[in-house]
């Protein structure tokens, strides 16, 4: 509480960009990184090939600025690393550095389940408003599905004063 | 930073009460509509539905910490740290108006009648100085007035239990869950939750958003800001945000003055009162107490036992996420509890233990919490292709959860920090707390029941985890009731033994803790609490 007070204490502000822009060698490093961790397979495509990659990245890193320099520097030091080689240098940040990987892997992943193309082919709508039918609870219950709890009957244990 | 003394003297207010979460809340309003005048002082501010991450899309990534239930995590302007250095888990709360019932599930289970006499019982803790029916006609009170939504005639329960709303559908998930316990013959029951399933005085109908726990955008989670309060203000409270207490005041009669706190433009404000009511939580109470030492109570305000800060109990929760072949819709709400079992909540000492466990059937929203909570994978079988089949299990899983009785033990216990302290000076609570043997036996036995439980439904592969560090936010027993001033801090009415017009009403007072979800008892305790207050302030002006 001591001043100078921010206008809302319970409130964290809502970033949508970046602390700071990222330079073009570390976007396309940490698109390399995020196309390792997340490949095409299948149906699937990899995370630089979805067409709103790139803006939901920069939202995920505003998301998580408290750990943008930390993620930008492991970024840093992978820059060099080539392709082949950039798989395996993850998963020795995986086994030795989970302070780091955790969050820059938290990022890229979240980006790429936060678009649009990418919701829609895993079946994830996001979470929405989406109240419940007049009948619904009535309809589940008129199955007879609770019927062999209530015929079992009490289960409480008396301790004299219920 | 030295906060400076601010030498304008508010009016002197019948009920002082420091802490707006859901004690804060119901005494508030208890006291308020009752007539007499009321400040209730919350170190947060107001937080609107709109606020939460669920509004954004990328919440998945906001929840992990600007908005993490760790306030250590967190970092708000309204948090205090917490010094957990001695702690096996990272006590959690929410600093607003509605305190941690903002991030609370709003499962509303009542304590059952054995929870009030484990002395009687097993032979273990103490018994409550209060029965189950005692606190009964406060709970029906509390359920009518915030609207709980439920399905009557639980068979956990004595005969008489009843809710005001319909209850909220199970969903594919809790539907699934039931089967199972069905084929085990488990008890089980549609899950009760304070939750609005129909509009409901101040609170929307539920929107079914599945983020109840990272606060509910649809403004139908029974959160005491939305609740209570709001009524609380209608009756002519009045709620001050910003305000930090540092120290609750003493005269020369040993009776409680008022409160200094410290508000928003870092001065020091004295607001006096002819009763003071801590509503602070299991942690913050205790806090406070010791923070309030004065040379007539060196060890702390109404600390003459000793038992300030000690007996504190969090509930250890464990939980076994199972994975399943068909679509639940599993990110479909509420993330409540779908539904509860009691089967296991009793003593049974073929086990090896006493007590037991609440169990609940959650769904399990979100792809990117999937991938969090199959985190303990090799690396190959996360990253890389298998990354695309683990999003999309997010639809097809059912996470079963557990509270666990957790007995009082003096030595778990808050104290002062001399090593954190928060943004004004003032020392953080610091938690010495380790998991009994008892309780590590009875989260071993409750993870394999949950596993018991996806195995009877079909579950692909189960994933559990034995303990959760920084979870659940049930604070408790840190300023316990009972009859005996030598062995508790406050009478039954929550008064403290030491300190004729200082009250208690948070879950601080709890002499065990159930393995329910405490928010339901405390609630029902507040009420009772902010009746006996109203009565004795009544009785006071009219013998001045």
């Amino acid at each position: 509480m001591s001043s100078p007070s921010p206008d809302r204490l319970s409130v964290p502000p809502r970033r949508t960009k970046p602390i700071r822009p990222l330079s073009d060698s570390e976007q396309d490093t940490l698109l390399r990184i995020a196309d390792t961790l997340i490949p095409a397979a299948g149906s699937n495509p990899k995370a630089s090939d979805v067409p709103e990659f790139l803006p939901y990245l920069h939202l995920a890193l505003a998301a998580r600025a408290d750990v943008f320099n930390a993620v930008i520097k492991a970024v840093n030091d992978l820059t060099g690393v080539s392709d082949d080689d950039l798989r395996g240098a993850l998963k020795r940040m995986w086994a030795e550095d989970k302070f780091t990987f955790d969050p820059l892997s938290a990022i890229v992943a979240g980006a790429y389940f936060m678009t649009p193309q990418v919701k829609e082919l895993i079946g994830y709508p996001g979470q929405h408003r989406d109240p419940a039918g007049l009948e619904d609870a009535a309809n589940e219950l008129e199955t007879g599905i609770l019927d062999p709890v209530i015929e079992r009957g009490p289960i409480y244990v008396s301790a004299a004063g219920e | 930073m030295a906060a400076e003394e601010n030498s304008a003297t508010p009016v002197v207010v019948d009920v002082l009460v420091v802490g707006a979460g859901p004690s804060g809340a119901v005494v508030t309003h208890t006291a308020a509509t009752a007539g007499l005048s009321v400040v209730c002082l919350e170190q947060g501010d107001w937080v609107n539905p709109s606020d939460f991450p669920a509004n954004f899309p990328e919440w998945e990534l906001l929840i992990q910490h600007d908005w993490a239930h760790d306030p250590n995590v967190r970092g708000l302007p309204s948090d205090y740290p917490v010094d957990v250095e001695d702690s096996d888990m990272w006590p959690v709360m929410f600093n607003a108006v509605g305190g941690t019932s903002i991030y609370y599930g709003a499962h509303w289970p009542r304590l059952l009648p054995s929870d009030f006499r484990v002395k009687t019982l097993d032979g273990v803790a103490e018994d409550w100085p209060i029965s189950y029916n005692d606190l009964k006609p406060y709970h029906d009170e509390v359920d009518e007035f915030i609207g709980v939504a439920g399905v009557g005639g639980d068979t956990a329960y004595p005969e008489g239990l009843d809710y005001p709303l319909p209850p909220h559908p199970m969903g594919k998930p809790g539907v699934k869950a039931a089967q199972a316990c069905n084929k085990l013959g488990w008890h089980w029951w549609p899950g009760t939750m304070s939750i609005a399933s129909v509009k409901h005085k101040t609170l929307e109908q539920c929107g079914r958003w599945g983020t109840c726990e990272w606060g509910c955008p649809q403004g139908a989670k029974a959160s005491f800001d939305l609740i209570y309060m709001p009524q609380a203000l209608k009756a002519g409270a009045t709620v001050l945000t910003g305000a930090r207490v540092r120290k609750i005041v003493t005269g020369d009669d040993g009776l409680a003055t008022g409160a200094e706190y410290i508000n928003r433009n870092g001065e020091v404000v004295f607001q006096p009162a002819r009763a003071v009511v801590l509503c602070a939580n299991g942690i913050g109470t205790p806090r406070l107490l010791l923070m309030s030492a004065n040379d007539q109570h060196p060890k702390g305000l109404a600390n003459s036992s000793d038992l300030v800060g000690r007996n504190l109990m969090l509930h250890p929760n464990c939980t076994a996420l199972g994975v399943y072949d068909e679509d639940l819709e599993s990110w479909r709400g509420p993330f409540g509890q779908l539904i509860h079992s009691m089967q296991f909540y009793e003593t049974d000492k073929t086990r090896g233990f006493v007590r037991g466990s609440k169990l609940h059937a959650l769904p399990t929203p979100g792809p990117l919490n999937a991938i969090e909570a199959h985190r303990e994978r090799d690396f190959d079988d996360l990253w890389g292709p298998a990354i695309h089949d683990v999003a999309r299990s997010a639809r097809n899983g059912i996470l079963w959860a557990a509270n666990t009785e957790d007995l009082p033990e003096e030595n778990n216990r808050v104290t002062l920090s001399d090593k954190l302290f928060d943004s004004d000076g003032l020392p953080a609570p610091k938690i010495d707390y380790r998991i009994s043997d008892n309780t590590r036996k009875l989260l071993k036995f409750t993870v394999d029941r949950m596993v018991e439980a996806h195995e009877a439904a079909g579950a692909k592969y189960v994933i559990t985890q034995e303990l959760w560090i920084d979870q659940p936010g049930h604070l408790l027993g840190t300023a316990r009731m009972g009859d005996d001033p030598a062995t508790s801090v406050v009478d039954s009415y929550g008064k403290t033994h030491d300190v004729d017009n200082l009250y208690i009403a948070d879950g601080s007072i709890f002499v065990t803790s159930g393995s329910a979800n405490p928010t339901c008892t405390i609630s029902a305790l507040a009420l009772r609490v902010g009746r006996k207050v109203t009565e004795n302030v009544t009785a006071r002006k009219a013998q001045a």
